[in-house]
């Protein structure tokens, strides 16, 4: 498989960027970031830390379908490139289709999500490029103007090229988002997943040795090579927000995590800045 | 002859009304906040207290309370008990105006392409109006039962004319204020009274519209 030329796919996301700030009844966002990650191998040692600007687009239709229920509908592209390990690059082309029930009228009502997103990713290592969906339900509640929460469910499923990539991930997210002021948001959120976890790790681990050689992706050079297990996650991440006027914001997030398995265990640490723009 | 005559003393005798001016009072309201800044947006309303108000011309018994560019606008508005109010949708997005208040409870699901319905405000009282999509959208429609009503503009100032000589009770309003600002005032003919309002306004607390990231903006 050719790999997706990195000019391609950033012209892709500015030309669709364009096209959706043009569309009518559609409203489009841009999402701009930047990335720093301090175990982008999630390997147990030899960490390996990247830093990478990210890019997504999404346009998105709400439509009223009674009193209490909404739909919705969502096309997106998004693209990571990472800076050290242009291996880990990653893009994705998605479409959502999403059912809202509210119950009641107004903004404390609280409000029931139901979701379905088909992804197709593209990887710079073609392998690891396949089809995937996000399965998703969620309840939001406000409490006060200031103050609002929302748990939420997330089924993620990948199928890759070569099977080591692929995998199936149960997310249980709870989230509380705090508006100091009309422009300043601060917002946690504690999530715990289950399901399948991908990592990198050398042949001449302790843990792996003599168990003949791996196929190697060559994202980190040498004798690393992609493996999967089944674990759990736990993981917590703090975001202070700064709306500049009612379109756009900038935020900064820190989120950490610890993923267990039978044969590894390994943390990450990430720190993230990115500027949405509403169109 | 007479026919002829007639239309024109008619004329001749309405020349004089024409150049007549009734006399009649003026105020004009300059509302400042807690730091000195003009307070736009103030819905203020004069009830006169020596005679009940003047009946309403129904001509005047409408306004319009547009949707456009995802926000109300405008977003404080007086109207007369009676208004036929026009919620026009000047958005392609669909919006879904309610409001649960006791003077008006309504809804009207709007879909977008400059569809409009309209409500009659019937009930004196403060109506909130939000959209059922859009959580951070909302606008005040304070209905009163008097002629003689209106909102600052950016600098803070409001002027009302035409108002009959007496004692009036003031009223001030505003979405950041806890309780309405009441006061009486006494107004006389060919005069301008001119009121300072200081008032003290709590923080802004609209729900933020600015996206989030990774968050659903809808």
């Amino acid at each position: 498989m050719p790999r997706l030329p990195a000019l391609l796919r950033w012209t892709s996301i500015a030309l669709a960027t364009s096209l959706m700030a043009t569309a009518q009844s559609w409203s489009p966002q841009l999402d701009l970031g930047y990335v720093y990650n301090d175990n982008v191998s999630n390997s147990i040692r030899e960490e390996k830390t990247d830093t990478a600007v990210t890019a997504r687009v999404e346009v998105s239709q709400v439509r009223i379908l009674s009193r209490d229920w909404q739909s919705s509908i969502t096309f997106g592209a998004d693209t990571a490139h990472w800076l050290e390990y242009t291996g880990l690059n990653l893009s994705h082309l998605d479409a959502k289709i999403g059912l809202r029930r509210k119950f009641g009228l107004g903004p404390y009502a609280t409000k029931l999500d139901l979701s379905f997103q088909g992804v197709r990713q593209i990887g710079d290592v073609s392998e690891w490029s396949g089809n995937g969906y996000h399965a998703a339900m969620s309840l939001q509640k406000r409490f006060t103007p200031q103050l609002s929460g929302s748990l939420v469910g997330d089924l993620r499923r990948l199928d890759a090229e070569r099977d080591v990539y692929s995998g199936t991930v149960a997310v249980i997210t709870s989230a509380l988002v705090f508006d100091l002021t009309p422009d300043w948001r601060i917002s946690g959120s504690l999530r715990y997943a289950e399901g399948t976890q991908l990592s990198w790790c050398r042949e001449s681990f302790p843990e792996f040795a003599g168990k003949g050689p791996q196929w190697q992706d060559g994202i980190f050079g040498g004798d690393w090579f992609p493996y999967k297990e089944e674990g759990h996650l736990r993981g917590a991440n703090l975001s202070i927000g700064r709306a500049l006027n009612r379109s756009s914001s900038v935020s900064l997030g820190f989120d950490a995590s610890e993923s267990r398995a039978a044969s590894h265990i390994y943390r990450n640490q990430i720190v993230s800045l990115n500027f949405i723009h509403a169109f | 002859m007479l026919s002829r005559i007639l239309p024109r003393l008619h004329l001749l005798l309405s020349i004089p009304l024409i150049g007549l001016h009734l006399p009649a009072a003026e105020v004009r309201v300059a509302a400042i906040d807690q730091k000195g800044l003009s307070v736009a947006e103030l819905v203020i309303w004069l009830e006169p207290l020596d005679a009940p108000p003047p009946p309403a011309n129904p001509e005047e018994l409408f306004a319009t309370v547009e949707q456009v560019d995802e926000e109300f606008d405008p977003y404080t508005i007086a109207v007369r008990t009676g208004t036929k109010v026009e919620f026009p949708n000047r958005d392609q997005v669909q919006h879904h105006v309610y409001s649960l208040s006791k003077p008006a409870q309504f809804e009207i699901p709007l879909h977008g392409g400059d569809e409009t319905e309209s409500v009659v405000f019937d009930q004196a009282g403060l109506v909130p109006i939000g959209c059922n999509i859009h959580d951070w959208m909302l606008s005040y429609v304070v209905v009163v039962d008097t002629p003689w009503f209106g909102t600052t503009g950016d600098d803070g100032t409001l002027q009302l004319g035409d108002l009959p000589e007496g004692r009036y009770k003031l009223s001030a309003w505003h979405p950041r204020l806890r309780n309405a600002d009441e006061r009486e005032i006494t107004l006389f003919d060919g005069e301008l009274t001119e009121l300072s309002l200081e008032l003290r306004l709590r923080p802004d607390r609209r729900l933020r519209r600015a996206p989030s990231s990774g968050g659903a903006k809808y």
